[in-house]
Order: C-alpha cells, then sequence, then structure tokens
C-alpha cells in the first residue's frame, strides 16, 4: 500500500494533494513526518513541499470548487486530527468532479464530516477572539496566553492586526510554543518559550482588578447558572482568562 | 494612564462596582451589526458582534456596560435608581469613562462601551455628558470599538443627533408599553419625550443609509440601529398590546431591536403589582413571539387569534399555531417551499435550508434528515417525510399538543436561565428556531 509523507506544513499538505491528483499512485494514507507511520505501509512516497505549487493548488481550489471548500480544507488541516489527510484528499477528488456544488453534497462522503470539523475549528477561533486576555508588559507591548485545542493562532492574526494596529502584542500558544508577534506593521509566526517573556507594567495589575470586580458585579442575584456558563466558557480556558483564574 | 493616583484609584474600582450594579439590568449586550474600520488609533467593530465573557448567570459579557451616573432625580416606582431608594450614588467623569474603556479594550476584555445614564440635574446635561464622553474617546483616544449609548428622553434633539455620529447604536428604552401606566408609575416621564426622539433617530438613520447608498463616505448615524425595552410585568398590558407595539416599531421607526425585561421586584413601590419572582417565563414567550415576528414572517395578529390577548405559556407561540391550524398539516418535506418549512414548530431557517438544498438530489428520507443534522423531536408531529409519519398513528392536535406539554415543561424550566445574546456567538453555534438564545437576564432599570 502506498503512504505519502509530508513535512507536516499546510503547504506540504497540498503538494501531497496535487502528487494524489497527478499520478494514478492513489495513497492510502497521507502523514506528517513527525507521526510514525504504520509498520504495514510497504511503499512509502516522501513528498517535497514547494511553495509555488502549494498555492497553484489552494487557487485551483477556489476557483474550480470554492472559497468555502478551500477554507474548509484549512480549517480541518489546523484540527491536527489524526488521519485528517486522507480524508481531505477525498473530499478535493470529489470537488473536482463536482464543482461548485461540492458542500451541498452532505449525503456523500466525507462531505458533512469535513463541514462538521471545519465547524468546530471555526468555533474555536471565534471562542478565542473574545477570550484572548492581553496584558500590558513593562516596556507597553501587549502579551497574550493562550491554549486552544485546535491550532488556530495564525487564524487569530488577522483579527488581532486590523483591531489592534496602533499597539505591540505578542500572541502565544503555550502548548504548541507557537507565537504571531505583531510589531505595528505586520505579524509573524515564532517559536516562543515562556521564559523569554519581560515582566507586567505598573498599571497592568490594577485593571487586571478593575476586571475582576467589573466581571462580579456585572451577574445578576438570583439567575446564576453555572453550568451555563461553562458551557460557553469551558473550563479548559479558565486558566488564561483573567477574570476565572 | 499615570493621572489615576493612588487614592483616586480607590474611588474609581467603588464607583465601576455602584455604577456597574446600576447598569446590569438592562438587557441588551449586543456588539453586532456594526462594522467600522481603523486608520491609526484603537479598534474596529466586527459585524457578527463577540462575546468576551460569560458571567457567572450564563449571560454573555461583551460591553463594559455602566451608568455615568446612578444620581437620578427621578422617582419611577420600577427602577431601582429612583431618587427616594437608599443606595450608594456615584458619577463617573468622561475622562474616566473614556480611559476605562481604553485600557478594557486592548486587554480585549470588551468589544465596546455601553453607556447609559440616570438623569442626573436635567435629561439635557446628562445627555450633553453622554455626548462628550464619546466624543473623547472617539476623538481624543482615537477609539474605534463598539460604542452603545442611551439616547435620554427629554434631552435637546441636536445633542442626541452629535451623539449619534460617534455611536455604533442608540437606545431609547420605552420600558412600559403604554400611556397609562407610563403615567402611573414614571409620572416625570412623558410618552411624547421617547416616542419623539425614537422617531427621530429612526428618520436620521434612514437618511444616513440612503446618503450611504449615494456614495456619501464620511460621517456615520447609529449604524447598527436603535433598540428599545419594555418591562414585562410592571403593568397590566396583554402581550397582544406589547407584541402589536413591538411590531409597530419594527416597521415605523425602523427599530433593530426591541428588548423583553421581566420586572424584577427590586424594591416596593406604590402602584406597583405584588409580584415575588421576575415573570421569566412570560418574557421568554415573548422573546419567541418577537422571533416569529422578525424572522419567521409572522404578523401579530396570527399569534392571537380567536380572541386571545396573551399568549399560551405552555408551548412555544409556533407550536401554538400549528395546533391551531390543522388544517396545515402535517407538510410533507418534499413537496413544501420554504416559507411552509420554517413554520413547522421545531424547524428553524437553517434546517429548512438544508433541506431545500438536500432535495435538489432527489427526495430525502428519516435517515438523510439525521445525517444532515436537522432534529425532529417536535417536529415530527407536524410533518411527513415521503409520506411516512412519525408522529404517531396520525396528526391529532389534541394528543400532539398534550404530549408536547408533557416534554416541553421540564425543559423551559431548565432552559429558562439559559439566557443569552443572540448574534454574539453564531458561527457553528448549532441552530434552533428557539429564540431563547436571545433571551436574556431582566429586571427595572434606568432611563
Amino acid at each position: 500500500m502506498m503512504v505519502y509523507s509530508y513535512d507536516g506544513s499546510f503547504e506540504g499538505l497540498l503538494c501531497s494533494f496535487y502528487r494524489a491528483l497527478k499520478s494514478d499512485e492513489s495513497p492510502e494514507e497521507i502523514v506528517s513526518r513527525n507521526e510514525t507511520l504504520r509498520p504495514l505501509a510497504s511503499e512509502v512516497k516522501k513528498i517535497r513541499t514547494r511553495a509555488g505549487r502549494a498555492e497553484d493548488v489552494h487557487n485551483g481550489i477556489k476557483e474550480a470548487i470554492s472559497s468555502r471548500a478551500a477554507r474548509n480544507i484549512k480549517y480541518c488541516y489546523l484540527s491536527e486530527e489524526t488521519g485528517i489527510e486522507i480524508k481531505l484528499l477525498r473530499y478535493l477528488e470529489l470537488g473536482f468532479r463536482v464543482g461548485a456544488s461540492l458542500d451541498d453534497r452532505l449525503d456523500e462522503d466525507p462531505v458533512f464530516e469535513i463541514q462538521q470539523l471545519a465547524r468546530k475549528v471555526g468555533r474555536e477561533r471565534h471562542r478565542m477572539l473574545g477570550l484572548v486576555r492581553f496584558r500590558e508588559m513593562d516596556r507597553g507591548g501587549l502579551y497574550a496566553p493562550i491554549e486552544p485545542d485546535y491550532n488556530i493562532l495564525g487564524l487569530l492574526a488577522p483579527h488581532f492586526s486590523s483591531r489592534m494596529s496602533s499597539q505591540n502584542w505578542i500572541i502565544h500558544d503555550r502548548s504548541r510554543d507557537l507565537a504571531v508577534v505583531y510589531d505595528r506593521s505586520e505579524w509573524v509566526f515564532t517559536n516562543l518559550e515562556a521564559e523569554d517573556l519581560p515582566g507586567y507594567s505598573n498599571e497592568e495589575e490594577y485593571y487586571q482588578y478593575l476586571w475582576r470586580r467589573y466581571f462580579d458585579s456585572a451577574s445578576v442575584p438570583g439567575r446564576e447558572n453555572e453550568e451555563l456558563q461553562r458551557q460557553y466558557m469551558p473550563r479548559r480556558y479558565w486558566k488564561n482568562l483573567i477574570e476565572m483564574d | 494612564m499615570t493621572e489615576f493616583g493612588v487614592s483616586l484609584n480607590m474611588e474609581l474600582h467603588e464607583k465601576l462596582e455602584i455604577l456597574t450594579a446600576a447598569a446590569k439590568y438592562d438587557v441588551s449586550c449586543s456588539s453586532s451589526g456594526s462594522n467600522r474600520g481603523n486608520d491609526g488609533g484603537i479598534g474596529n467593530a466586527a459585524r457578527s458582534g463577540i462575546c468576551h465573557s460569560w458571567t457567572s448567570d450564563g449571560r454573555c459579557l461583551s460591553l463594559l456596560k455602566i451608568l455615568l451616573s446612578n444620581k437620578c432625580t427621578y422617582n419611577c416606582s420600577y427602577c431601582v435608581n429612583s431618587a427616594d431608594n437608599d443606595l450608594p450614588r456615584a458619577s463617573f467623569t468622561p475622562e474616566e469613562v473614556a480611559e476605562l474603556t481604553v485600557n478594557f479594550y486592548r486587554r480585549n476584555y470588551i468589544e465596546g462601551l455601553f453607556l447609559s445614564s440616570a438623569v442626573e440635574k436635567s435629561p439635557s446635561y446628562t445627555m450633553e455628558r453622554l455626548y462628550r464622553t464619546a466624543n473623547k474617546l472617539r476623538e481624543e483616544k482615537e477609539f474605534h470599538g463598539y460604542i452603545h449609548l442611551k439616547a435620554i428622553p427629554g434631552a435637546d434633539y441636536r445633542t442626541i443627533r452629535k451623539a449619534g455620529e460617534y455611536a455604533d447604536r442608540m437606545s431609547v428604552n420605552i420600558e412600559l408599553p403604554s400611556e397609562d401606566s407610563l403615567k402611573k408609575l414614571a409620572p416625570a416621564k412623558k410618552k411624547s419625550d421617547i416616542l419623539e426622539p425614537m422617531q427621530r433617530i429612526g428618520r436620521d438613520v434612514e437618511q444616513w443609509k440612503k446618503l450611504k447608498e449615494d456614495g456619501a463616505r464620511d460621517g456615520k448615524f447609529v449604524p447598527a440601529g436603535q433598540s428599545t425595552q419594555l418591562i414585562v410585568g410592571a403593568s397590566p398590558e396583554p402581550d397582544s398590546q406589547i407584541i402589536n407595539l413591538s411590531e409597530n416599531l419594527y416597521d415605523k421607526f425602523n427599530m433593530k431591536r426591541v428588548y423583553y425585561s421581566a420586572f424584577v421586584p427590586v424594591r416596593q413601590g406604590k402602584n406597583l403589582p405584588g409580584v415575588e419572582t421576575p415573570p421569566l417565563l412570560r418574557e421568554h414567550r415573548l422573546y419567541q413571539a418577537d422571533w416569529l415576528i422578525r424572522r419567521y414572517n409572522f404578523a401579530s395578529t396570527e399569534l392571537f387569534e380567536g380572541g386571545e390577548t396573551n399568549l399560551d405559556y405552555r408551548l412555544d407561540p409556533k407550536a401554538i399555531w400549528a395546533l391551531n391550524h390543522p388544517e396545515k398539516f402535517p407538510i410533507e418535506v418534499n413537496a413544501s417551499t420554504y416559507d411552509e418549512l420554517i413554520r413547522i414548530p421545531g424547524l428553524g431557517r437553517k434546517s429548512a435550508s438544508r433541506i431545500i438544498k438536500a432535495r435538489r438530489g432527489g427526495s430525502v428520507d428519516y435517515d438523510f434528515l439525521d445525517e444532515i443534522g436537522v432534529v425532529l423531536k417536535r417536529g415530527k408531529y407536524f410533518l411527513t417525510c415521503k409520506g411516512q409519519y412519525r408522529g404517531g398513528a396520525e396528526f391529532k392536535p389534541k394528543e400532539v399538543k398534550r404530549k408536547l406539554i408533557r416534554t416541553s415543561g421540564k425543559k423551559v424550566e431548565e432552559k429558562q436561565l439559559s439566557l443569552f445574546e443572540p448574534g454574539q456567538f453564531q458561527e457553528g453555534k448549532e441552530e434552533t428556531d428557539d429564540p431563547l438564545l436571545e433571551a436574556v437576564a431582566g429586571g427595572g432599570t434606568n432611563s
């Protein structure tokens, strides 16, 4: 059986799709080189990542299918779910057959499954747009630690770079040791470990205190419903939230 | 940020506590519907609205919702801030509010500011201070986040108009659904003082939209539209009168949203009914009725057929309507229009569109509906799929009603408190036709 191995990047995945669609190899699995291969794999093809080719594939998807399909693929990739790559290839093959109507074909595998997963990633992105908490650092820049389920850092960056365009800020995915750094003109990915950080500014503690007081005063007594609170704001997010910490 | 000395800090957090507690009975917290960019400065407004936290009562927290002052000169008997009520009083300065807003915003605690006020000194004085706060935020602090401002009834309209050029949303609260009740419970407020600014704001919003369509690029006027709030249960008006009022507000005043707030007996007052607990179920049913009018093409008269003046609180108004129209049900999902599908109880607009789309590939069966995520827990009584009916032997309205009431009793109880703002968190949110997703906590309120 044929297995593709790629470098784990989104570009690498798109190049794997390219190869699968252009050849008649029909791989049974596409795995990142960080993952251990199943011993059964009889033939492993190592896929080379080429930025230009990846871009062509991406544009091709948008043109021949839809930008929604392109987004679904990106979001599912960011879910980091094991085995998602080969399902994405099936989704894409179907897409190139049926074109723009791909996402209406809910009865054909794996369309609904892909949509559901992409939705979950989108949901976490949207939730995190609200739950990111910046701390002001002693040189005036802002720092926010997050630990999302999915690898959504790159999906948050555009939102904050337009909203906070006049500020220097860092959003740090602590579970992946990955950060986005914005310097008032553009944002870049970088590897970051927690030890590298400066301390908080003088006002920071005071504003955290005000926020907690505000948060506590805003609840309406007699209508407590902590179960519902946890449903919207699951406990796993609490440790990076000022008000729930 | 350095202008806060240590002693001032003490004061600020106390003020914040007092003026937050005084504002929390205003139920609106929506931050959606606007679109504001920046070119320097800080902030923008996201069209879809964003929740930043959830309070322990399960409500979405999106805006810094505070009063500029709770030093009220009025004596409205339903309101916690009434002048003769004994409670701590405070006023912020516009600078304090502006600094708080910007600093909370930079830290991504909030989506923006919702600023209201008790009537301090006079309506025009109060409106001027609200305006000055917005002016400071937009001009001095270059803040481009969301701002919701209250328009104070009785204030000079010119100030309201100027404030509207900075605000994303404005609201004038009607509070009491009839002139009679206003006279009894809020003697200082006149119906015309409330309706006039509402009408003028509605007109000015229309005018701005027209200018924009014609290509004008500068200036905005309340781009997210205006809203209002009605208190339910402090006065005797029946539901039909309330829903009819809302329908008129949507049609004639270009109203974006009407909020309903179950009366919370925050204090003992003359002319108030002897309620012990807020009528939450009634509030919930009114939100559902409102939702049907705004999103499901219902007319208010359809919800009050046969001389009824109040909703039947045992079931949602769509189910009641359907049970009153056995001639229309059950509906075959493979042979019905979108407008028919959305009138099936338990079926929402998203499910209806999914069905319509899926049908293009041939007729659908129950398994397929299940696969595409259409839930038929209640809908099954009102529809057939390929001629098959799964609501029992046949459609018998009386029996269906009994079954629905039996199963909904517990659900309503559980869900009553599950109140949050709609439009705040809709991406990926499982759809429902239940506007409970709308409901919010409530009570008597300021201004």
